[in-house]
């Protein structure tokens, strides 16, 4: 496995290496490093960084919406971010 | 032969259907979804279930692919209470025709509470009716939420079993919840959203290959038809047994959507 697909995690870190890059040297950097998708960012790395096993679901469960009850309704429905905003609050 | 049990071909163009077929992918299943805009009346879904179960199987004819699907109200469409009460009264006059498995794909989408009562209404109906259900669970952050929300509204229906549930789009922190529960498990392949077909084998490896399909859920947005046959692609190039690789693009559909008595698997 090693052989066959480390190139190819070697250019997806890159790519994730390069937006944070990317983000520090664009406008608004402070404002975007403040961002809950940011702060996803910098964690899922910290998991990577781990050494634990079953890192895609603890990165998974990391960007999850934890709270058990539905939401109020919203129409049109908002899209989904990608990480739950209120992880920290 | 490969099937794709879940794939919006209304959205895509005859190429792919030519396509479908070179790849040895001579069965398709569609079910109902949003169409990428929100519709106004329930003769709008009238209309959208007459091109699914007339329309398309007729298109997928033409390049020698069955074309089944599922007919509902989806949940994005599923917030305004009094729409989805017109559609739900019209819709058990499309259930029986010949080429329709069930009632899907229902579900969640934000996890809001009319998306859940429209959810527990057509869990019902799939149980009064005897009808295999096919169910969609949200993107992204609200994946894990919604998922344990849809498994609580099926539980609360005992008349309908698990075993006639498909939960769909399921990744690492869902699989296990659904399989627990006693449902079937569709591993979706889609670019950026969901999962690639090399992540879903990593699933199959390590949650196991019964119960599961794996489907390509291609339609209006940036997808692969053909992303379960690459997903074959990337099994037999881990030396996964050829008969296990068949088990899960071919006999776990065939298993599972045999459960309808309109449904018959292609020799």
């Amino acid at each position: 496995m090693l052989e066959l697909d480390f190139l190819d995690c070697r250019s997806r870190l890159l790519e994730v290496a390069a937006f944070l890059d990317r983000i520090d040297r664009y406008p608004d950097a402070e404002l975007a490093r403040s961002d809950f998708r940011y702060r996803a960012v910098i964690d899922l790395v910290e998991v990577i960084r781990s050494g634990r096993q079953q890192r895609t679901l603890e990165m998974l469960t990391l960007l999850s919406d934890p709270t058990p009850a539905p939401v109020a309704d919203q129409l049109p429905p908002g899209k989904a971010l990608g990480a739950w905003r209120h992880r920290d609050h | 032969m490969i099937i794709d049990p879940h794939i919006h071909m209304v959205s895509r163009t005859t190429d792919d259907y030519a396509a479908l077929a070179l790849h040895g992918i001579k069965v398709v299943t569609e079910p109902a979804f949003w169409a990428g805009y929100d519709r106004k009346t329930a003769d709008g879904f009238a209309d959208y279930f007459e091109q699914l179960t007339v329309a398309e199987p007729a298109r997928a004819a033409r390049f020698g692919v069955r074309h089944y699907c599922w007919l509902c109200l989806n949940p994005k469409e599923a917030v305004d209470l009094a729409l989805a009460w017109e559609v739900l009264q019209i819709l058990p006059q499309y259930l029986d025709r010949p080429s329709v498995l069930g009632i899907g794909e229902i579900g969640l989408n934000r996890n809001g509470a009319n998306e859940v009562k429209v959810l527990e209404w057509q869990v019902e109906m799939a149980a009064e009716r005897n009808e295999l259900v096919l169910v969609h669970t949200p993107h992204m952050e609200d994946k894990l939420k919604g998922t344990r929300l849809i498994l609580d509204v099926i539980a609360n229906e005992p008349r309908l079993h698990p075993d006639r549930v498909l939960i769909d789009h399921a990744e690492e922190h869902t699989i296990r919840i659904i399989r627990d529960r006693g449902c079937w498990v569709g591993i979706t392949l889609y670019p950026l959203t969901k999962c690639t077909p090399a992540r879903a084998v990593d699933m199959l490896e390590t949650a196991g290959f019964s119960r599961v399909w794996l489907n390509s859920a291609a339609d209006w947005g940036i997808s692969d038809p053909l992303a379960v046959a690459k997903a074959g692609a990337e099994m037999r190039r881990r030396g996964i047994k050829p008969q296990q690789i068949s088990d899960v693009l071919y006999g776990n559909p065939v298993s599972f959507l045999s459960q309808s008595p309109r449904f018959a698997a292609p020799c």
